[in-house]
Formats: C-alpha cells, sequence, structure tokens
C-alpha cells in the first residue's frame, strides 16, 4: 500500500519581484561557446598526452646514454623549413579568421592555404621519415622517434580534416561575425597543433646538439 | 623435505630456543620479526607505526560512536518517516578541524622523520660485505652464484638455496633473465626486484644461525605462488664446510645428512 | 523549428500548469527504440551508468568470491594457475575501471544539472557518447573470456611478462586496446563535467555555494584530463611492442621495463583518488542532511579536496620502492606519500565534527556514511605505513597491500556509493528503499567486510604476497585465509540483500515526495522522480543551502525556486560565468540524436579490428568514426550555431 511520506518542509519565499534578465546572446557566440571551452580540454588533455611521450624520449635517453643517439643526429635540413611552413599555415589560418567579418572568400581562401601548407609539411615529414637510416622496430630511439612524430602527424592529419570541413561549411555560408564558433575553435585546435611541434622539434633536433 | 621440520631442526641444532624455533616454523614469512640489523629495523617501524594507526582508528571510531549514540538517547534512533527539525548550528565546531589537522601533522612529521633515519641505517651495509652472491631471477627458480671477494677460484653456483655466513653482510646483486621478479626474505630484509636490463643491488645479515624462508614477491606468471627460497645462515666454520662441499665434485651427502 | 535569433530577454515568472506541458513536450525522450539509443536525457543516462557499474560489480564480486574458495585452504585447485590469473586480472580491472569511476559518473551524471538548477549537461549528446563508449570497452574486455584469453597479468600488467615473448595470446591486446577504447570514455566525461560546472549553473551560484559532490567530481575530472593520457600512451606504446616489434618496454632493443611503470603509475595513482574524491563528495553533501546541519568546514573540504588531487600527482613512485631507484629519489616520494595524508584528515574531522555538532538520525544512509568514515581511517592508516619506505619494503605486494586497498576502495568508494543509494534513490524511481531491509543488508555487508578485510593485514604480516593461486601448508596462512573467505560470502549475501531491496521497492515501495529527507539542494525542490526538464521555472539561488536558508541564518537573501527564469523557444538552459554565476548567454541543447551511438559503433568496430588484424575493419571504422563526427557536429540553425537566415 502506498502512502506518502511525512515530511517536514517549509515552502522557498516567492522571488523578490525587482530581479529581471536582461537581454542574453543566444547560441554559438564564438568564445562564449560551449565548444570552445570543450576544445580547452580536449588541447588539456591532447598536450598531456604529449608531455608524457616526450617524458618516455628523456626517460630513454638519460637512461641509455649519449650512445642512445644515432650516428646522424636529425638534421635540420628538411625539418627548418618544414617548421616554418607549419608556423606560416598557422598564419594563413589566421589570415582567414580576420576574414570572418565581411569577406568570405579571406575565410575559405585563408582556411584551404592553410590546408595546402598543412598537406606540405606531412609530404616533408614523410620524406624524412624514408631517409632514415633506422625503423620503428631497429631500437627504442627508432620507436621513440616514429611514434612521437607519427603522432604529431596524426594529429595534423585531423587538422587536415578539419581545415577542409571548415572550409566547406564556410563556403556554404554558415558563419557571420556573430556565429563563427566552429571556426575559431578549429584554429585554435591548429595554432595548438604548432605548439606541439615546436616542443617535439626542440626535444628530437635541437637537444642532441646540447651537451649531455 | 617438509621445510618446517628443517627449520626446527637446524635452529635446535644451533640451540635457539625452543619458542623461537616454533614461532618462526609455524609462520616462516613472518614479518614482524627481524633476525638481522636490516629485518628488525623494518620490523620495528612497523610495529610503530602499528601502534600509532590502531590509536588514530580507536579514537576516530569512537568518537563517531559517541556522536551517534547521543541521537538514540534523545529517540531519533531509528527513522520513522519524520526527521527533526534542523540544528540551529550555533555550535562553532571548527575547533574539531583545527585540533585534528595540527596533531595528524605532528604526528606524520614524526613519522617522517623516523622514516628518513631507518632508510639511513639500512641503507648501506655496516662494512664491505665479505661475500656476494648474484641472483639470477627465472620463471620459476632462482640461480644463485657464489663471488668470494678476491677470489676468483672459488665460484659456483646452487638453485633455489642460499647459504650465508652469520654475522657477516653479504652483498647481492640482482638480474633477471626473463620478467621481473622481487628478491623478499622477510626475516633478513625488505624487497628488491629483478628488472631485466637493470642491475639491482641489495644487502642481507644474518644474526643469528636458522633457516630463513623467502619468496619472490613480484608477478611473474603461473607458477609465481611456487618460486621460494631458502637462506640457510651457518656458523663461520659450518659455511667454510658447506662452501668446500659445493667446490667438490657431485655425490656427496645432502647438507641436512652432514649435520648428523 | 528553425529559429536563429542573436538575442532574447527571458522572462521571469512563476512556475505554471501550462508552461510544464509545453516543457514536457520540448524535453521529453522520443518514444521506442530510437529514444532509447537517441537519448540525451541526463538523468536516463546517470542511470545507464549506475545500473552498468552495478551489474560489473556483481561480475566483478563473483570472480573474488572463486578466487576465495580457491584461497581457503592450502594447496587447493579448485581452478587452474592460468584461470584463477585471469580471474585475479579481472578482477582488479572490472572493479577499478569498469565499476570504480563509472558508478560515480552515474550518481554525477543524474544530479549534476538538478543540483546546480539547469537542465542538462554543457553537451548531452558527449554525454551520451561516454556511456555508449563505456559498455562497449566493458563489452570488449569481457569478450575475451570467450575466447579463454582474459588478460591476465594483473591489473598493472608490467612488462616483460606483457610482451609477446611470454605472452603470445592476445590477453594483453585485449586490455591494451580496450583500455585505450574506456580511456576516450572518460576522456569525453571528464570534459563534460568540467564545462558544465564552469558554464551552467544556476544564476547566483557563486562557487562557494556548489556542493561538495560538484566540487569532487569536477576536480577529479580535471585530473582526468591530465592523467588519462599517461595510460592510453602506456598500453598504446605496448600495442606497438606487441604487434609491431618496437622497442619501448624491451631491455634488448634499448627499452626500459621502469618506463611502463612510470607511465602507468603516473596515470594510476591519480586514478585512485579519482575513484574516492566524488564518493567522498556524496558523503559531505548526504552526512550534513542526517546530522540536521551544514557541513562543517566546507571551505576547508573543497581546499582538501583540490589539495588531494593535486598532490595526488605527486606521489606515484611509492609504488615503485622496490625497484632499486636511487635513494634520494625514494625518499622524496614517501615523504609526498605522507604529507598526502593531511588534507585526507582535513575531510576526516570535517565529518566528525559534523556529527558531533549536529543531531544524527540513523536511517540506513547515516549508517553508510558514519561506517565510511571509519573504515576510510583504517585505509588512510595502513596507507600511512606503506608510505614508509622502508616499512614498505616489506609490505609491498602482500596482503597487507590487499587490505590497504579494499579499505579504501569499498570503505570509501562502496560505503559512500550505497549511501548515496539509500539517499537519492526516493528521488529517482518516486519510492523509498526498506528501512529494515537497509539496515539488514548495511549489518551483514559492514560486518563481512570487515571480518574478509580486517584479518587481511595480518596475513600480508605473515608474509603472504599478492597474486598467488596458492599457498603451501607450511606457511601458516591457512587460518586467516579462511576467516577471509568466510567474510566475503557474509558480504555478499549483504549485497544480494541489498539488490532485493531494490527489486522489491521498485514495485511496492512507500511513495516519495520531493523532499523526503527535508535535504536543502535544488534536487530537492523538483518532484520525485524529476520531469524530463528539470526545472519549469530555472532557480535563481541566493545561498549554499535555498531550501534550509529561512531557517538557517546564512547566504545574502532569498533563493527564488517557485519564481525563476523561463526559457520555453525549443530546448534551452542559461548560461552563467564562472566564478560569480551571473546570467551570460542562452545555450541551446540538441534533441535525441543517434550519432552518438553510430559513432561509438564504429569506433568499436575499429578497435575490433586492431584486435583482430583484420586491417580492413580497422580502416573502415578509422574512415567512418570521422564521418560520423562530421554529421555530429554538421552546425545546425536549431542550435543557434549558424548565422541568421541560413537553415542548416
Amino acid at each position: 500500500m502506498a502512502e506518502t511520506v511525512a515530511i517536514t518542509q517549509m515552502q522557498p519565499r516567492a522571488l523578490n519581484e525587482r530581479v529581471i534578465i536582461e537581454r542574453l546572446a543566444v547560441g554559438s557566440i564564438d568564445r562564449k561557446a560551449s565548444g570552445w571551452w570543450g576544445m580547452m580540454t580536449l588541447i588539456a588533455t591532447e598536450a598531456s598526452l604529449f608531455v608524457y611521450l616526450l617524458f618516455s624520449y628523456y626517460y630513454l635517453a638519460l637512461e641509455n646514454g649519449r650512445n642512445w643517439l644515432p650516428p646522424d643526429l636529425p638534421s635540420f635540413r628538411l625539418s627548418g623549413p618544414n617548421t616554418v611552413l607549419l608556423l606560416l599555415s598557422s598564419v594563413a589560418v589566421r589570415f582567414g579568421e580576420n576574414g570572418l567579418p565581411g569577406s568570405r572568400v579571406q575565410l575559405v581562401g585563408g582556411l584551404l592555404t592553410g590546408f595546402a601548407m598543412d598537406v606540405g609539411f606531412l609530404v616533408v615529414q614523410y620524406v624524412e621519415w624514408m631517409n632514415k637510416a633506422f625503423g620503428p622496430s631497429s631500437n627504442s630511439y627508432g620507436s621513440t622517434y616514429f611514434i612521437v612524430t607519427g603522432l604529431h602527424m596524426a594529429h595534423v592529419a585531423a587538422g587536415l580534416i578539419i581545415l577542409a570541413v571548415l572550409a566547406l561549411w564556410s563556403a556554404l555560408g554558415y558563419f557571420d561575425e556573430t556565429r563563427s564558433a566552429p571556426v575559431n575553435i578549429g584554429a585554435i585546435y591548429w595554432h595548438f597543433v604548432d605548439v606541439v611541434w615546436l616542443a617535439i622539434f626542440f626535444t628530437f633536433y635541437v637537444t642532441p646538439r646540447l651537451d649531455w | 623435505m617438509d621445510l618446517r621440520r628443517a627449520v626446527a631442526a637446524v635452529a635446535l641444532l644451533d640451540g635457539a630456543s625452543a619458542a623461537d624455533a616454533v614461532e618462526r616454523a609455524s609462520h616462516p614469512m613472518y614479518t614482524l620479526q627481524g633476525e638481522g640489523m636490516r629485518g628488525a629495523v623494518m620490523a620495528k617501524l612497523i610495529w610503530g607505526f602499528s601502534a600509532v594507526s590502531i590509536s588514530v582508528v580507536v579514537i576516530i571510531g569512537m568518537l563517531v560512536l559517541i556522536g551517534s549514540w547521543r541521537s538514540l538517547r534523545t529517540g531519533v534512533a531509528s527513522f520513522e518517516g519524520t526527521l527533526p527539525p534542523l540544528s540551529r548550528g550555533e555550535r562553532d565546531a571548527m575547533p574539531w578541524i583545527y585540533a585534528g589537522l595540527i596533531v595528524t601533522t605532528i604526528t606524520l612529521a614524526v613519522l617522517a622523520v623516523w622514516t628518513i633515519s631507518s632508510m639511513v641505517s639500512i641503507g648501506r651495509p655496516p662494512k664491505e660485505p665479505p661475500l656476494t652472491i648474484e641472483i639470477t631471477g627465472n620463471q620459476w627458480w632462482w640461480r644463485v652464484r657464489y663471488e668470494p671477494q678476491g677470489d676468483q677460484s672459488r665460484i659456483f653456483v646452487t638453485a633455489n638455496e642460499i647459504h650465508i655466513p652469520v654475522g657477516e653482510p653479504v652483498r647481492v646483486r640482482l638480474i633477471s633473465n626473463d620478467v621481473i621478479h622481487s628478491f623478499w626474505v622477510p626475516a633478513l630484509t625488505g624487497k628488491t626486484d629483478l628488472i631485466p636490463g637493470r642491475i639491482n643491488e641489495t644487502w642481507i645479515e644474518a644474526d643469528k644461525p636458522g633457516v630463513y624462508r623467502g619468496q619472490c614477491a613480484e608477478y611473474c606468471g603461473q607458477q609465481h605462488a611456487h618460486m621460494a627460497l631458502s637462506v640457510f645462515a651457518d656458523p663461520p666454520d659450518r659455511f667454510q664446510a658447506w662452501w668446500d662441499g659445493q667446490l667438490r665434485p657431485a655425490g656427496g651427502r645432502s647438507y641436512l645428512q652432514s649435520l648428523r | 523549428m528553425s529559429v536563429t535569433t542573436y538575442e532574447e530577454q527571458p522572462k521571469v515568472e512563476r512556475r505554471s500548469d501550462r508552461l510544464a506541458e509545453r516543457l514536457q513536450r520540448i524535453w521529453e525522450t522520443k518514444p521506442g527504440l530510437y529514444g532509447w539509443i537517441s537519448t540525451v536525457d541526463h538523468k536516463q543516462i546517470g542511470i545507464r551508468y549506475i545500473v552498468t557499474a552495478f551489474a560489473f560489480l556483481v561480475v566483478g564480486g563473483v570472480e573474488a568470491l572463486i578466487m576465495r574458495v580457491q584461497l581457503a585452504q592450502p594447496e587447493t585447485r579448485l581452478v587452474t594457475p592460468e584461470v584463477y590469473d585471469q580471474l585475479f586480472t579481472m578482477h582488479g580491472i572490472t572493479m577499478i575501471f569498469l565499476y570504480g569511476l563509472p558508478i560515480l559518473s552515474g550518481f554525477s551524471n543524474y544530479l549534476f544539472p538538478l543540483v546546480l538548477g539547469s537542465r542538462d549537461m554543457a553537451f548531452p549528446r558527449l554525454n551520451a557518447f561516454s556511456y555508449w563508449v563505456y559498455l562497449a570497452s566493458g563489452l570488449f574486455l569481457y569478450s575475451s573470456f570467450l575466447t579463454g584469453s582474459a588478460p591476465n597479468n594483473g591489473w598493472f600488467n608490467y612488462p616483460p611478462y606483457s610482451l609477446p615473448e611470454f605472452n603470445p595470446g592476445p590477453n594483453m591486446d585485449f586490455y591494451a586496446l580496450g583500455m585505450i577504447l574506456l580511456g576516450i570514455s572518460t576522456t569525453a566525461g571528464a570534459a563534460n563535467f568540467v564545462i558544465t560546472v564552469a558554464r551552467t549553473r544556476a544564476v547566483g551560484m557563486s562557487l562557494n555555494r556548489i556542493p561538495i559532490l560538484v566540487w569532487g567530481t569536477t576536480t577529479i575530472s580535471v585530473g582526468n584530463l591530465l592523467a588519462v593520457p599517461a595510460v592510453s600512451l602506456a598500453f598504446f606504446l605496448l600495442w606497438l611492442d606487441r604487434q609491431f616489434g618496437t622497442h619501448f618496454y624491451d631491455a634488448s632493443g634499448g627499452g626500459r621495463p621502469l618506463l611502463w611503470q612510470h607511465l602507468f603509475w603516473m596515470f594510476a595513482h591519480p586514478w585512485v583518488y579519482v575513484i574516492v574524491l566524488p564518493a567522498m563528495g556524496m558523503v559531505s553533501d548526504g552526512l550534513p542532511i542526517f546530522c540536521r546541519r551544514p557541513l562543517v568546514g566546507y571551505t576547508l573540504v573543497v581546499l582538501a579536496t583540490i589539495t588531494t588531487m593535486v598532490l595526488g600527482f605527486g606521489v606515484w613512485v611509492h609504488h615503485m620502492f622496490a625497484t632499486g631507484l636511487p635513494y634520494m629519489l625514494l625518499s622524496v616520494f614517501s615523504g609526498s606519500s605522507l604529507i598526502i595524508t593531511v588534507p585526507s584528515a582535513v575531510a576526516v574531522f570535517a565529518w566528525v565534527a559534523t556529527i558531533l555538532a549536529g543531531t544524527p538520525v540513523i536511517t540506513t544512509a547515516f549508517l553508510f556514511f558514519a561506517a565510511f568514515v571509519v573504515m576510510f581511517v583504517v585505509g588512510g592508516v595502513s596507507g600511512v605505513m606503506t608510505a614508509s619506505m622502508p616499512a614498505d619494503l616489506q609490505l609491498h605486494d602482500t596482503y597487507f597491500v590487499v587490505a590497504h586497498l579494499h579499505y579504501v576502495l569499498i570503505g570509501i568508494n562502496v560505503f559512500g556509493v550505497l549511501g548515496a543509494l539509500y539517499m537519492w534513490f526516493p528521488k529517482m524511481s518516486g519510492r523509498m528503499l526498506d528501512e529494515k531491509l537497509g539496515r539488514w543488508s548495511f549489518w551483514l555487508i559492514f560486518i563481512g567486510f570487515n571480518v574478509a578485510f580486517l584479518p587481511m593485514h595480518w596475513t600480508g604480516l605473515l608474509g603472504m604476497p599478492r597474486r598467488v593461486y596458492t599457498y603451501p601448508i607450511e606457511a601458516g596462512w591457512g587460518t586467516v585465509n579462511l576467516i577471509t573467505t568466510i567474510g566475503t560470502f557474509v558480504l555478499a549475501v549483504g549485497f544480494l540483500m541489498l539488490f532485493v531491496n531494490v527489486f522489491v521497492s521498485l514495485q511496492r515501495g512507500r511513495i516519495a515526495g520531493p523532499n523526503p529527507w527535508d535535504g536543502p539542494t535544488l534536487e530537492w525542490a523538483t518532484s520525485s522522480p524529476p520531469p524530463p526538464y528539470n526545472f519549469a521555472v530555472l532557480p535563481v539561488v541566493a545561498s549554499r543551502h535555498p531550501l534550509w536558508e529561512n531557517r538557517l541564518r546564512e547566504g545574502t537573501g532569498e533563493s527564488s525556486l517557485d519564481r525563476g527564469i523561463v526559457l520555453d523557444n525549443g530546448k534551452e538552459i542559461i548560461a552563467t560565468t564562472a566564478i560569480d554565476a551571473e546570467p551570460d548567454l542562452i545555450l541551446k541543447m540538441p534533441d535525441d540524436d543517434p550519432s552518438p551511438f553510430l559513432v561509438t559503433v564504429f569506433m568499436t568496430l575499429g578497435f575490433a579490428g586492431l584486435l583482430l588484424h583484420w586491417w580492413w575493419l580497422a580502416a573502415a571504422g578509422g574512415l567512418l568514426t570521422p564521418v560520423g563526427l562530421i554529421a555530429w557536429l554538421w552546425p545546425s540553425a536549431e542550435l543557434a550555431q549558424t548565422a541568421e537566415g541560413v537553415h542548416g
């Protein structure tokens, strides 16, 4: 037999009649959008991933000693210009973002330029991979080199998809000055991928030349 | 051969008290009674921490019971569907937290100092060990190699059984042939892992003659449960005799046979 | 209905039945199979998490009972060593990963929007996704039993034993890929909790007015975002070593077994705080209700929660005291492991003070909460013992640690959860759990648990190592093990009684009103169970205890629950600023959507392909997943993601 449980309860008092809420923006407004905050958490977690990856490099390096490095240290010949290319692609995307109020051409153009430079980065990196005397299963240095740069390349590839999709949506006219969150969100992901590369570049290409 | 009877037999032969022999015989892996300096320091630490721990649990338990008991006396013991009114929250109960925080911090500081001083006292052997044994862990047995200081001609190998001289520190070098194992003889020392690609070192010293049981303490596969070892601590003359015996070709009597 | 206006001014009105009906139609889940797969209702998702987690608890419990029968006497052979090894491994994985966090995610998912005065999580579809992926990863891991190749190297899975030379079967691959899949669920859930708390609280619910459960779950979610990648990476590198012959962990190729231990424990130590801090939060919110007064030391408890999580990242090497690392390093970590006791002590004294300064009411929930406090302390002090490096060299890898971990995990997580269950079950189901059965289940669980695990400290001190499928008679461990086994069966009966209580009460329990316990927070201002839209008018709060504020002297004004913000132009909630919770934005919420389910299916198929080396399947999953994600994220006019005039 069901019966209501007796409770002691007092009714909350009515709201002070003077409260009003002013006009509020609605929906995905650039940095107020939930998706922006979501991308921040994604960046936090992916950054942690690369921290742990680079930890593995430094741990294995210290454990194994200088002999762990290959006889030919990774060279700046390809990686230097490639780094510049990647940074320029971020500039291109930023340029595209600035086209949001008004110029759809600038927006789509910037995104597609970034896309093309992105592809260029991957091609150059692939060439560098092919020229290595060692492979991922040669030794732990090889494993670390290919997996760290490989995971970065995977993030770049994801960025490719993002830029392409954003270019499509931009061309379809989905975005304007106020409603532009996906572009801002995609752009910040792209800048993040650049920063990660700088850390990887420093680790693999610069630190072997330091005196340790 | 029944380990328990072996332990008891050897202990009695060496004049240990019957009670001690039975205690260690019935719980050969007992951690709370060290038979060497390292084991003793660790045992004392555990006894001390246990005393503090039990006191803390009793105190907090009593406080929770007292707090709950009062409600039984004020008649709100069982929930019949109505709840008493809110207590006004006048009593400032923050001092409980401050007091607890202070007591906890002081206690932990004392325990930390004791920990560090114990670490210092057991870190290194009291003198340069005259004997080094190298133990190689395998799935699922111990290969023991004896290396006396400065005498290459007297090196030899046994399995699962270690003999050490009483009263002398012995360096133990630990390497692994396959997976991670862990060397552990509770009466004499805490654990040290055997990790492939790495050479770890520890040291042991037994104060009294006896047989001390050890067991692998890091999961290493299906028969991890049966990877035991025994450490025989022999008085110096018997130790020499045993060593000489090991260097002779096979065909001699077993160790216990040689005692009679 | 496509609406893209850039601004709105929401009305502030009294609740009305017409408004309620309108909101019901807007927010309720669609019927049938489509609704079941596509729902984004946080309450339904929360209950799914809870039910699934309890199911895994039972399975993990059965695994434990089998092991306990084998260990009750020396040299028993109920199961073969290989089966035993799979049992202890899966028991650990199930309890620590498939029960430990998901149960807390379930309660948090259900409660967050309610206690925060909102209508849903910030990302409702991501919420559904994180559940589906959790379920998929649990099934993925358990499917290993179908081929008799469940993971068998312990939940900690040390190499070299996890490498193909010693473990050639698929056991380790199930574990590696299953964990990476589960990590995706955990990360998605963590992001959702953090952003929900940062963005979608009720107007007026400043940071110092949030329930401790919310602090707990948010804190561990930040922890998860930073810690989960370590274990996902560890397993990814292991999987690579196994499939492609890379050399991260094998010494012969320049790798290091200890690299695994560092990566694993850098994740797994913070993880143990992840699976207890939300439970501590639930007790911090529930105990005050049954002591008829607010929590003593709210601010200190919040700080203790955050400090514990932060310090939790700095103690991982205490799992590696025996590995031969440099003494100086070990002493630093021994010190930090002792220091982390301090914030826990703050919380314990806050609870004790609340009991002493309040008027306790002995309900079943209170019994679980009170027992929780004592069990917490037992687990805590045994943790202090293992924090001391020289002591730990004797205690490590013995049953002493098993005793410690069960006191903290069962004592804190399970006892907290069971108290929370008795407290919030009326809210979730509209019926009260039976108090008499509740008492019986409590005492059986409490007694069974302590009979099982208290003697286990002694078993460890007698030198019994962990992860052994049997032991010799001479070791002298038979009696204690028998006592422990008996205790576990009493514990099991207690759980059985609990589940009986749940099933019976769902049918015939007393009907519960909105606030059967006279609780202070916003969830108790809704009906039991709440309607799909939670609040017909969104409340404005002015204190930490809106439903008690008339009777206590706190807060700066009067909360408004009867009269609040009307948002009925489709699915809408209000976003507020992070610290002071002033109105900031109106957010459009998605309708039921099958994308999360579909993306989960694609991803899981991809992982299955990787496991089986069916590379075509892996590639298909790898291609379909981004396709599904793009469809999911396609800008929609209904969600106000597109420019004015665009019909997306």
